[in-house]
Order: structure tokens, then sequence, then C-alpha cells
């Protein structure tokens, strides 16, 4: 494993200019806010928080599907937020996304076989034979089978096309994979399959992930580490097992008494978060989760904190700590 | 690695499916069995008829229909039913030609209006707008008064006339299409924008196209046999539809069946069209997803 | 809502710029020289240079756009060659006929259209409704001339009850204007009807499925009232749209049937126009037609928006 990381990310940020018309001027909705990881070869980092944390803006981001507003990303050592389109081209066979809805994700009018071509007719300079036979070598590799090749997307049920939508990613050999809700619009016992479909991949590929997902549980089962996002920041990041066991911030806390469990000693005693999550057009000042917080100083309506390494690289963004 | 569990649909031949979709679908069916109809005459020719349309016989002026002539004839004694043949010649090509001309521009301009956005997308709205909002027939006179009539002259008149509508249908459905994550997906792989255009976007946008064809096919033949009918469409003695009724008023007193068939042949035209038109639009849309 | 309306109207000004541009290109369209085509080919060369004076093709022809264009702002719309007379007093003579021809059209057709579109919506799947529906598919597959040959042979000439041809002003004698008005407004009212009844009823279907149809039902109101009170008024909306979008249909209508009828209309005239190569007549009056349509569209819109608030605040679509 070398030292580098495979992916890291820097101070990034993500705006949309939302509103305004003929003589107002728009208003600023900060998706994602002032963002910094890394990720590792082979590596799992979880991604969690609800729906407009900005946990999707930061996955498609980094592949440069939405351009970030400010902020440096660097891939295999290279940074890709400089990229010409061209180079930018080149670089995506090696960092692939698969989607959360499996009835949108692949295109209705192209068969199986054009779809999981399509990569490789753009990517590699293998000839037709060759890369039908990669294809069906992929198709096999994901639990189909060679006929399905024939098959239009709206033949198969929302599983079969996650595998597929893998296939796809996979079949580029990527070394970084984003799955952003990759498993949250199937049915629970196929989520399952699916899981272990992408964990036997990454064991077989060597692949990093970047495990998007609202569900604390599924997390709980893929990840290595985990970073956990309120309002476009992220405000936790930790070895999975730290943060399970010990979440330090009050959302994270809050978050995990949620989590229903089997074993009485995982059980917590519910924290109720009161209010809502606040509209990002206008946050609050300093701590975004403040007025949620039952433990809020006066620093918190001062100052935004900042992710910070409380003790053994457990991350906490948060004055109270 | 793990294995996906049972198929999705038993293993029917996709043929079969298909065709069974269609055999329910009436509107479909009957549509396509007049166009049919109407297809099989126009290759055959008047000539099928066994007399010359344009061949006039004065002993056999204004005779209603019978077994010689099964349409009768006209006040020139030529026999209705090859000239009204004849005259499905002149709807259907200038119909065809019409929806050629209409398609082709129209996705083009619609596809890169919708594709492109901002300014480009903008600038050929207003375009669009301005034309549509002449009414057809209003517009194909003027355009015909000025250029003088001829069959190809009409059909080009009036595919331009259309390029607006189907531009904005294509447009519409390019955007609805560009939002949704295949696009995406498409862009995340490397594909080149144009490339997402044609191949990813494009088929699905062939659905609406194809329906307006069909209504655009009606129209441009109400349109033709109308600027025939006012005297500026197709130049006699070519018949046409249009012209066949214009000129069956003088004889109404005379002989009501030169009135009867041409307005009959354009109506049945017309409504298996329509018919064709609602049909494809049903068996094209729940189709996907 | 002011704000609106004028946005309206700001967004309707590069239209017509444009529309203006597709009309004076008519003169452009001719093939050979235009005073060829008026005059004939052994016309003398004085009457050629007086015609191409009066015509302004002997200047530059963004010039001749722009003093075109420019008249048109100020309510020039040219003059005839035919008569010398300015084309916008002739077409303000005419117009009063074209007018109530539509208006009479309009009136036809929303009736039998209303009142054909809720018996089928009401009688859902049953032979009434199959039936309704069949008649308004083959009235908007046949062409409006065809049905005005077929009503003139059957009401003059067979029955001879109503006049073929002509006009009779409604301020002179109401009941000859009434007789002559009569065909021509069945056909065209006819040629409308088809589509407004299609629309009508699925209009309400949709409105009779509605929750509110079912909880006035409960609280006792009959089938009945049920269906002309409530969805009924909540469908008008929806015709009313649809009527202003038939515009360009009761126009290019009014063209076929004017000259069927012989009815001094703008139809007419610009056909009249057309045959005696009355070019300047031909492009005011199919500019005018055309603007007429584009203002009436915005009536529509307008008065739309007043019917339906949710339209203003960008609710359903």
């Amino acid at each position: 494993m070398t030292d580098m990381p495979l992916l890291t990310v820097e101070n990034m940020n993500k705006v949309f200019p939302v509103g305004g018309g003929f003589m107002k001027k728009p208003l600023d909705l900060y998706a994602s806010r002032d963002i910094n990881f890394t990720l590792s070869k082979g590596e799992t980092l979880g991604l969690v928080g609800e729906s407009g944390s900005g946990k999707s803006t930061i996955g498609r981001c980094i592949l440069r599907l939405h351009e970030p507003t400010s902020g440096k990303v660097t891939f295999e050592g290279t940074d890709v937020t400089a990229l010409s389109p061209r180079a930018m081209k080149t670089m995506r066979s090696k960092m692939q996304i698969i989607f959360q809805d499996p009835y949108g994700s692949l295109t209705p009018r192209m068969k199986i076989g054009q779809i999981l071509d399509e990569p490789l007719r753009i990517h590699t300079p293998f000839g037709k034979a060759e890369r039908r036979e990669k294809v069906l070598e992929m198709l096999d590799h994901v639990g189909m089978r060679a006929m399905h090749a024939d098959r239009y997307p709206h033949e198969f049920s929302g599983g079969q096309r996650q595998r597929i939508a893998i296939a796809r990613a996979l079949i580029m050999r990527p070394s970084m994979i984003v799955a952003d809700e990759a498993v949250s619009a199937l049915d629970v016992s196929i989520q399952a399959q699916i899981i272990n479909l992408m964990v036997e991949a990454q064991r077989e590929y060597d692949l990093a992930y970047l495990f998007i997902s609202h569900d604390l549980s599924v997390v709980r089962y893929m990840v290595d580490r985990v970073a956990v996002l309120y309002l476009g920041s992220i405000v936790e990041l930790a070895k999975r097992d730290d943060l399970y066991s010990n979440p330090v911030h009050p959302y994270t806390q809050a978050l995990l008494t949620a989590v229903p469990s089997v074993k009485k000693s995982e059980r917590r005693d519910k924290v109720y978060l009161s209010g809502e999550i606040p509209s990002p057009l206008n946050p609050p000042a300093g701590c975004p989760f403040r007025p949620r917080c039952e433990r809020a100083i006066a620093a918190c309506s001062e100052e935004m904190p900042k992710l910070r390494d409380i003790g053994g690289g457990h991350m906490a963004a948060c004055h109270a700590v | 690695m793990s294995n996906a569990t049972q198929t999705a649909l038993p293993e029917q031949s996709r043929w079969g499916r298909e065709w069974r979709k269609i055999r329910g679908n009436k509107m479909l069916v009957t549509g396509g069995i007049v166009l049919l109809i109407f297809l099989f005459a126009i290759i055959a020719g008047p000539e099928i008829t066994g007399y010359d349309y344009a061949k006039m016989s004065i002993r056999e002026r204004f005779e209603g229909p019978s077994a010689a002539h099964w349409m009768g004839t006209d006040n020139f004694g030529r026999d209705t039913l090859a000239r009204v043949i004849h005259g499905a010649r002149v709807a259907f090509f200038v119909g065809a030609l019409s929806v050629a001309i209409g398609m082709i521009g129209g996705m083009t301009i619609g596809a890169i209006a919708g594709f492109v956005g901002g300014v480009v997308d903008n600038v050929l709205m207003r375009i669009t707008d301005a034309l549509l909002a002449f009414p057809p027939l209003l517009l194909a006179i003027g355009l015909v008064a000025a250029t003088g009539p001829s069959i190809t002259t009409v059909s080009i008149i009036i595919g331009i006339i259309y390029i607006p509508r189907f531009a904005r249908v294509m447009r519409g459905a390019v955007l609805t299409e560009a939002s949704k994550e295949y696009v995406e997906a498409a862009r995340a792989i490397g594909q080149e924008p144009w490339r997402i255009l044609v191949f990813h976007i494009g088929p699905a946008t062939l659905s609406p196209v194809i329906v307006l064809a069909t209504v655009v096919f009606a129209l441009a033949i109400i349109i033709e046999a109308s600027l025939s009918f006012l005297g500026l469409g197709v130049p006699p003695p070519t018949p046409s539809w249009g012209g066949m009724l214009s000129e069956s008023r003088a004889f109404m007193t005379k002989n009501i069946w030169m009135a009867i068939f041409p307005g009959l042949a354009i109506s049945v035209a017309v409504l298996g069209l329509n018919l064709l038109g609602d049909g494809l639009r049903d068996y094209l849309d729940p189709k996907d997803y | 809502m002011i704000g609106y309306i004028i946005n309206r109207i700001l967004y309707l000004i590069p239209t017509l710029f444009i529309m203006s541009l597709v009309v004076f290109s008519f003169i452009a369209l001719i093939p050979g020289d235009p005073v060829d085509a008026i005059l004939g080919l052994n016309a003398s060369e004085e009457a050629r240079a007086a015609l191409r004076e009066e015509l302004g093709l002997d200047r530059n022809i963004l010039v001749q756009y722009l003093s075109w264009a420019g008249g048109i702002v100020t309510g020039d719309f040219g003059t005839s060659l035919t008569s010398g007379e300015p084309v916008m007093k002739l077409i303000m003579e005419k117009l009063p006929a074209t007018l109530l021809l539509a208006f009479a059209s309009i009136l036809v057709s929303v009736f039998i259209a209303v009142f054909a579109g809720t018996i089928a919506a009401v009688n859902k799947g049953n032979w009434l409704d199959m039936g309704i529906l069949v008649a308004a598919l083959a009235g908007i597959s046949v062409p409006v001339f065809w049905i005005a040959i077929l009503a003139v042979l059957l009401f003059s000439v067979h029955w001879q009850v109503l006049p073929s041809i002509g006009y009779v002003s409604p301020l002179e004698d109401p009941i000859g204007a009434l007789r002559h008005l009569a065909l021509p407004a069945i056909c065209m009212g006819a040629a409308l009807a088809g589509g407004i009844a299609r629309m009508t009823r699925s209009e309400m279907i949709e409105q009779l499925g509605k929750d509110y149809v079912i909880t006035a039902r409960a609280k006792g109101l009959s089938q009945n009232e049920v269906t002309y009170r409530h969805a009924l008024r909540n469908s008008l909306i929806t015709v009313v749209t649809f009527t202003g979008l038939e515009l360009g249909t009761l126009l290019s209508g009014a063209i076929i049937i004017e000259t069927i009828f012989a009815w001094p209309g703008l139809g007419r005239m610009a056909i009249d126009a057309i045959f005696t190569r009355d070019y300047p007549t031909v492009q005011g009056v199919v500019l005018f037609m055309a603007f007429f349509f584009v203002f009436v569209n915005l009536l529509v819109d307008i008065s739309y928006t007043f019917l339906n608030p949710q339209i203003r605040l960008g609710g359903k679509s």
C-alpha cells in the first residue's frame, strides 16, 4: 500500500446560485462547504447524512459531474480539478460511479451489451470481438447471464439493473467507485445481495469506495471509515468502530440512537432532535447545528467549528468537545 | 460471484409480445389498414382502373357510380376513381416530403436548442415562436402566392411551416431526457456530448416525434387540398383532391358524386392518419421503464 | 399581475418583428421580377417604372423593409394596387363580416362540443361515448370545405331552405342576415367542434373522478347537479383555452368558408388580392390577420390567468 492516499479532497466548496430574476440577484446555496478528507487505495469511506446534507454533491464534484466552485481534488497524484476536458475524459476510466435509481441510470433504448460495450469503446483499443468477450465476462462476474446482453433495461428487475450498473462501473477497472445511495432504492433482501457483490468486487479489484448513504446500518457493514455530514459540512470523521462506539458530535449521537438494534447492549437512550434542518440558503451563524444542540456554548453562535483531531485520528467539528 | 435470482420475464419471444400488443391496439390496426389500402392504390396507380385519368369522353359525362365506373365520371367524362387514385399520389407525395423536411429541420433545431441551451436556445425559440404564431394555412397561402404553385414548392413550403412544431417537440423531449440520470451516467464514463445526444438521448425522443409526424402528415394533406381547392395548389390538369372538389362546385346540380368521392378520400386518409397517430401514441408510451 | 401583462406584451415585440420579416419576404420570394408578375410581359416601360417606384422596388432592400415596417407601426398597411385605397381602410371594411362569422362559428361549435363532450364523459365507456368520440374524430379529419360543399348540397340545392352564397348586414335585415350566416357558421362550427368535444370530454372525465365530486355526492347532491355545476365550471376554463388555441383553425377556415360562400370578409379579400396580383394587399391582410391572431391569443392567456390563479402563481401546468 502506497503512502500517498488515492484521493485527497481539500477545501472543496460547491455553491448553487438560486432564485434571482430580472432585477434580483440570486442567493448562494452552499451545497458543500469546506470539505476535507482523504481516501486510500482499497479503502471504503462512508459519507452519511440526511437529504440536503450535500453527500451526493461531494460524490459528483469529485468526478466533476458538477464543477466544484472552489477547492482541490487530487486523484492518483493528479489535480483533477485543473484538468482539461480531454484529459478528464481519460481520467474518468479510473473513477466511476453507481447511481441510486436503477430505473433511471441505464439508457432505456440501449441493449445491455451496448451499455457495457460503450466504456470499452471509449477507453480501450480492443476490437469488437474482444470487447464482446469482456462484456460477457463482466456480466458473468456480476451474476448475470450471457443472453442478457441482448435485452433492454426495462426487462430487468431493480436488483438486476444495479448489477448491470456495477458491471458498467467495473468494466473499466477503476481504482475508485462512488456508490451514491447505490442500494437505497432496492428491497432489503436485494440490498444484501448487491452489497455482497460490491464487497467481492472490492476484494477482487482492490477498489476504493466512497459509499454515500443515509442508512447507518448499511454503512456500518461496508465501511472502514465514516464521515458524517450536516448541512453541507463534515461534522465528524472517524474509523468505523470509533464512530459507532464513541460518537462525539451531538448530531452523530442523535443519528446513532435512532438506529434500531437487536442487541440490547447496543441500544441507546434515544436523543430526540428538536427543530428542523435549517434552510441551506440561510444557515445560522456559527455552527449550523447550534439551534438544535443541547450542548451549545457561546462560541457556537459566533464561529463555525473546524474539523479537528480529538484523539487517535477521530475528527470532529464541535466547540463543545 | 453471487448469482442473480430469476430472470425478470418469462422466456417468450420478444417479437411475439410486441405483435400481441399491436393487435390489441385497435386504433393502430385500423389506421394501419386504412393507410395500407391507400399505399396499395398509390403504388398500383390509376392504371388499375383500366382508365387513363386524363382521357375525356363526352358520351360518359356525369355518370354516377356503376360497374364500369366505380366512382362515376366527371364533367369531362373522365373516370373519377382513376383521378382519385392519382390525387392520392399527389396528396401522399406532399405529405411525405413535407414531413421529411419538417422532421429533419425541426429535429436538428430542437436538439441543438434543447441540448446546448442558453442564448442559442433563446434565439432559436424566439424565431420558432414567431413562426408558430402564424395560422398554417394563412402562411402557406401567402408563400405560395409569392412563389407560384407547383407540387414540389407546395411540399417545401408546408415542410418549412411545420419545422417549428417538430423543433418544439424535439426540444421538449431532449430537455426531459437530458436531466435524467442515464445521461449523467454517460458523461461519467467519459462519452462525448454530441454522441450522448445522438445515441443516448436521441432514441428516447423518437416516440413523440413519430406521433407528431403522423399528425403533420395529415395536416399537410389538408393544407395541400385546401390550397388546390382555392386554386393555389397543384395546377390543373393534374388531378388533386382539392382541385377536384373545387371543380365539382359548378356541377352540383348535375352530379353530386363529383363532390362526394374526392372529399371522402381526403376524410378517410386523414382519419386513417389520425387513428394511426393516436394508436402509435398509446403503443409507444408505456413501453419504457 | 400588471407586471405579468407587461411582461407578456414585451415578449411579443420580437415575435411581431420576426413575423413582419416573414411577410415582407413574400415579395422577395417571387421568382423573377415582381413587376413582370403583376403587369405581365407586355406592359410599357413607363407603367413598369411607375409600378416599380410605387412598390419601392427601386430602393435598397433594407430601406424597403424599414419604410414598410415603419408604415405598419403607424397603421399604414400599404396601398392596394387594384383599388388605390389604403389597405387598412379595406381591412376595416371587411373585418366586421369576418368577426361576425367567427363569433357565430364559435357559438355553434362550443354549443355542440360542450354538450356532446359532457354527454360522452358522463357515459364514459358505453356506446354513446364511443359514438361521440368517433364523430369527433371524424369532425377533425373531414376538411371544412367538404363539409361546406355537402352542406350546400343538402340545404341549398336539395332542400333549398338556405342561401348558398352572399351576405346581408344584420343591421339592415336581421332575418336575412341570419339565413345567410347559417350555413357558413354551421360548417365552420362543425369543423371546430370535434376538437373541443374531445377536450371537454377528457377534462370532464378527469374532473368527475376528483375528490370534490365524490364529496359533493356524499353531501347529497344528485349526479346531474354535480356534473353540471361543479365539474362543468372547472372544465370550462380548459375549454376557453382550447378555443383560444383553435383560433388559428378559425382564421384558416374563415379564408376557405368566405371563398365558398362569397362572404365579404378578410379571407376572401386575401384570396381576391392574390388572384389580382395585388401583393401589397396580400401582405397587408396576411400580416393583419397574423397580428390579430397573436393579440387574441394574448387576451386569452391573460383572461385565463384571471380565471385560474394557479397559473399566475405557477401552479398547475
